[in-house]
């Protein structure tokens, strides 16, 4: 059996607005984060009341959930800024450890 | 381990700085600061894709009133009429005084019971004021001008595709104006190349400290709020295919910042913070009523009529007939023009009529075959992801070398004309050696489009070649829907709308559009739904899913029997002269066709009832007052005879600056079945969406309508709202003043603020005169008040816009057979 190495990063896990996805995306890619993922329509309860994830025919009402990973200095400086934007705009931001297979997909 | 931002702010500092070695600015937070700040301002679509939208829609985290408090701070706006209007619509009877006295007695009450409400005040002002702001202002409106203009001018900015910040950076450094002054040139070219690094400069030069920068950074964008409008659209639309140039809201803060300074010749040194204002609060001058009681009361008189009209219905007093649809159904967009026209049709002939949002279930954008760029066809909430392309009708296909080389003799002769009027070397000889012509051409224009109007030869054009919308995802193409998504939306379109049994011979696919001449705001009398955009072409598409036997066939296994002999036709109805043209009528077997062709007659006396209906708002302030129960009379009113020609002639006149009325005056939504409004005459003031209760049994439909529609007339409620409380401020102003700039906006005279609202022309019947009072929405649902609820605690967005009054909502519960007001 093959030796199989993990390396350690870090997880920025962020649910906003979905008018917002641009914003956040754009943050991340001049940070230099190379991909990330978006999950659309997520439903929840929190601060702002229930929030249902469908909404057919309306893009700009749904909440989103965008998943990056990334060195530590980089998701540093993204959260850094999310945290600013949440001062005005709806939305909750997770950090994490992770440990990643293919280290150069993420940095 | 855990992972905590205090941690990542701390311990890893150092690693940090490495990857700011070029930078001591940390991007992601500019960009988020300059976020928050934008949420001051909505977004505003170029003039072709206009589409009326709530202009404070980033106050709507607030409730109604107090949002009203800061709009009119951020913005000097009025967002209410005066009071001596409001007196006199009391003394005129359109406000009722019981219902205004009992407003009174709760606002007293609440007076005495709550605290006083505080706003907080924008804590700091703009370091620019007076004649300085108005140079940064104008430069502001020049250099946004000059930066975004892709098409009208021919010598075009240089070095565009660097960006907004930094052609103003190259291009402020050879400006005669600044040029003498060696210390300002010094320190203008010692600038940051970065945006993000550029404008934390500039708020730390103009001394606004970390705390007050939000709030700044608002207070510029609000100072010329068309350019910051209109620059969010295109930083959300960016790399759209129409522009060559990006642009986004940082990079014109930094350049707007930068100007404050330059003008304040504040580059010398750093100034100190100045004291800022306080508190504002709502109090009133005691004794006095406030406005927005009169408002209110305003607002709950007319619903008082609707809810009257509605619950004689439900008492099954007047009009509850079985409904005839033998000759068709035809389904109408929910736009408050379809009131009209749907009651005229029902008037003459057995045709049952449907209301569902006009783009028809079908998120796409359209490539019409002779434009360049396909253009989005689905509300604006939606971002398209499936096209369609129109590509030659089979049929005519013999006649398509003549149109193609017709069109392209056109486009040479179109493309020589604008060099040639352009040029440097030819402007002048053109306009001497063309000037006879041109006099020509605008004498025929001026005399002979009435003809044109008079002489109309309605017969279908043999000649004519006919376009097919393409829908089908292929090799040619691949943005086109498979068979799934087809069944999917198409199901959709007809589930949200209650229509899934009892099909008629006919089911037509009503869209709208508006016919104007000269008219840079066409687009805001065409389709909202339709993003600004004529629907008929989403209605031919939608008919020619239906029409595929593949698709019935899987839309049956989901419970949905279309009868074999039912067709499906696209139409377009024309806001400005009512006519209604029916599509692909040879795709109907000539038996078939003569009962069509009684269709289109009857089509053709509602139109001419419908015209004389819409001519009496502008013949009598009378019918203007109030909602009527049955249709409006002209005999009855005194009214002479309608000029009819008239009426037509205004869509080729182009001198005429009010075409028609668009959305003016929409004051309610109403979502149910026809039944409860059949035969009342509301003016065109009500949008009116399909729903059947009983046949959505989980409240999906019911769910989608409110999550789409209902925002989207909300959206449009509040553009018409607050473009006529203050027309300067969130409108266009007077239509007679206007410049278009670079065919996306309009500027008032040769340099201002872009124009995003509504023209004073679309609101007001005279310079001074609105033709309506303007109202928030009432949103009326026939449904269970359970099922309403469920759905408003699963949207927290929908359920805000109630309690904090943006929206009025009465439910017309059929389990408690009365309607319910719920706010």
């Amino acid at each position: 059996m093959s030796e199989f190495e993990l390396n350690e990063m870090f997880k920025l896990e962020v649910v906003i607005s979905g008018e917002d996805q641009d914003t956040v995306s754009n943050m991340m890619k001049d940070e230099g984060i190379t991909g990330y993922t978006v999950i659309p329509n997520i439903s929840g309860f929190g601060h702002y009341g229930h929030h249902q994830g469908q909404m057919f025919f309306n893009d700009k009402s749904s909440f989103v959930m965008i998943i990056a990973v990334a060195p530590e200095d980089v998701i540093a400086r993204v959260a850094e800024g999310l945290e600013v934007l949440f001062k005005g705009k709806p939305g909750v931001l997770f950090v994490s450890e992770v440990s990643v297979a293919r280290v150069t997909y993420f940095s | 381990m855990e992972i905590t931002l205090e941690r990542l702010d701390t311990a890893k500092r150092k690693e940090r700085k490495k990857f700011k070695s070029n930078s001591s600015v940390n991007k992601s937070v500019v960009k988020a600061l300059v976020a928050n700040a934008a949420s001051i301002v909505n977004t505003a679509p170029p003039l072709k894709n206009f589409i009326a939208d709530n202009p404070t829609k980033g106050f709507e985290e607030h409730d109604f009133l107090k949002a009203t408090k800061l709009i009119e701070r951020y913005f000097k706006a009025k967002c209410f009429q005066g009071r001596e209007q409001y007196e006199k619509l009391v003394a005129d009877g359109e406000i009722d005084r019981e219902i205004l006295n009992s407003l009174i007695k709760q606002y007293e009450k609440d007076k005495l019971d709550m605290p006083e409400v505080q706003i907080l005040a924008p804590a700091i002002s703009l370091r620019s004021a007076g004649d300085t702001l108005d140079q940064v202002n104008n430069y502001t409106n020049q250099f946004c001008a000059g930066f975004l203009d892709e098409t009208e001018s021919i010598w075009g900015m240089p070095q565009r595709d660097k960006g907004f910040y930094y052609v103003w950076k190259n291009l402020i450094l050879h400006d005669p104006k600044f040029s003498g002054d060696s210390k300002l040139k010094s320190w203008l070219g010692s600038l940051p190349e970065s945006p993000e690094e550029s404008l934390s400069l500039a708020l730390t030069v103009l001394g606004i400290e970390e705390d007050d920068r939000l709030e700044y950074l608002r207070l510029s964008l609000s100072s010329l709020p068309g350019w910051a409008s209109y620059i969010k659209w295109r930083e959300g639309h960016e790399h759209w295919d129409h522009f060559k140039y990006d642009v986004n809201l940082l990079e014109y803060l930094a350049v707007r910042l930068h100007l404050e300074i330059v003008f304040l010749k504040m580059f010398k040194s750093y100034v100190p913070k100045e004291e800022f204002t306080g508190i504002i609060t709502s109090k009133e001058k005691e004794g006095e009523i406030p406005v927005h009681v009169y408002q209110e009361a305003l607002e709950r008189t007319y619903q008082k009529q609707l809810t009257d009209i509605i619950e004689s219905n439900l008492a099954g007093q007047t009009n509850n007939q079985a409904v005839d649809k033998s000759l068709a159904q035809m389904i109408f967009c929910m736009d408050v023009r379809s009131e009209g026209i749907r009651r005229s049709i029902e008037s003459v002939s057995n045709v049952e009529t449907l209301g569902a949002a006009g783009f028809f279930g079908l998120p796409v954008s359209y490539k019409k075959y002779d434009e360049e760029f396909a253009e989005d066809t689905c509300p604006v909430l939606i971002k398209p992801v499936h096209k369609i392309e129109e590509m030659v009708h089979p049929k005519t296909l013999d006649k398509f070398s003549d149109f193609q080389f017709s069109k392209s003799v056109n486009d040479l002769l179109t493309k020589t004309y604008k060099s040639l009027k352009s040029n440097v070397g030819t402007s002048f000889i053109f306009a001497e050696a063309a000037g006879v012509l041109y006099m020509a051409m605008m004498l025929s224009k001026t005399f002979f489009s009435k003809m044109k109007v008079l002489f109309k030869d309605n017969k279908d054009s043999k000649d004519k070649v006919y376009f097919d919308a393409n829908v089908d995802l292929s090799a040619s193409n691949p943005s086109g829907l498979t068979l799934q998504e087809q069944v999917y939306f198409s199901e959709t379109a007809l589930k949200l709308m209650g229509l899934t049994k009892n099909f008629s011979e006919f089911v037509i696919f009503t869209g709208h559009g508006s016919t104007t001449e000269n008219n840079p705001y066409a687009a805001a009398l065409d389709c909202g739904a339709c993003a600004g955009q004529h629907g008929g072409d989403n209605a031919k598409a939608v008919a020619k899913i239906l029409n595929n036997p593949e698709i019935r066939k899987e839309i049956a296994n989901n419970g949905i029997h279309i009868p074999e002999n039912t067709v499906f036709l696209g139409a377009e109805h024309d806001t400005t002269t009512d006519e209604i043209e029916i599509y692909d009528i040879d795709i109907v077997d000539p038996e078939k066709r003569k009962r069509i062709d009684m269709l289109k007659s009857k089509l053709g006396i509602a139109a001419t009832i419908n015209r004389e209906s819409r001519e009496l708002t502008n013949v009598s302030a009378k019918v203007n007052k109030k909602l009527h129960t049955e249709s409006v009379n002209s005999r009855e009113l005194g009214v002479d005879e309608i000029d009819h020609d008239k009426i037509i002639f205004k869509s080729q006149d182009w001198s005429e600056t009010r075409p028609e009325w668009g959305l003016t005056g929409n004051i309610a939504f109403f979502i149910g079945a026809r039944d409860l409004l059949k035969g009342s005459d509301l003016r065109n003031r009500v949008f009116m969406h399909s729903y059947d209760w009983e046949g959505d049994n989980d409240g999906s439909a019911l769910e989608t309508i409110m999550c789409a529609p209902m925002v989207v007339t909300q959206c449009i409620n509040g553009q018409y709202y607050f473009s006529s409380m203050d027309n300067v401020n969130f409108g266009s102003g007077s239509k007679i003043t206007h410049n278009v700039v670079g065919d996306f906006g309009v500027l008032q005279g040769n340099s201002s603020d872009l124009q995003t609202g509504l023209t004073l022309q679309s609101i007001f019947k005279d310079d001074e005169t609105l033709l309506y009072n303007p109202q928030r929405l009432c949103v009326y649902i026939q449904a269970p008040l359970a099922r309403v609820e469920e759905i408003l605690e699963k949207h927290s967005n929908l359920k805000n816009l109630f309690t904090r009054n943006w929206l009025y909502l009465k439910v017309i519960c059929p389990i408690e057979n009365k309607i319910i007001t719920i706010n």
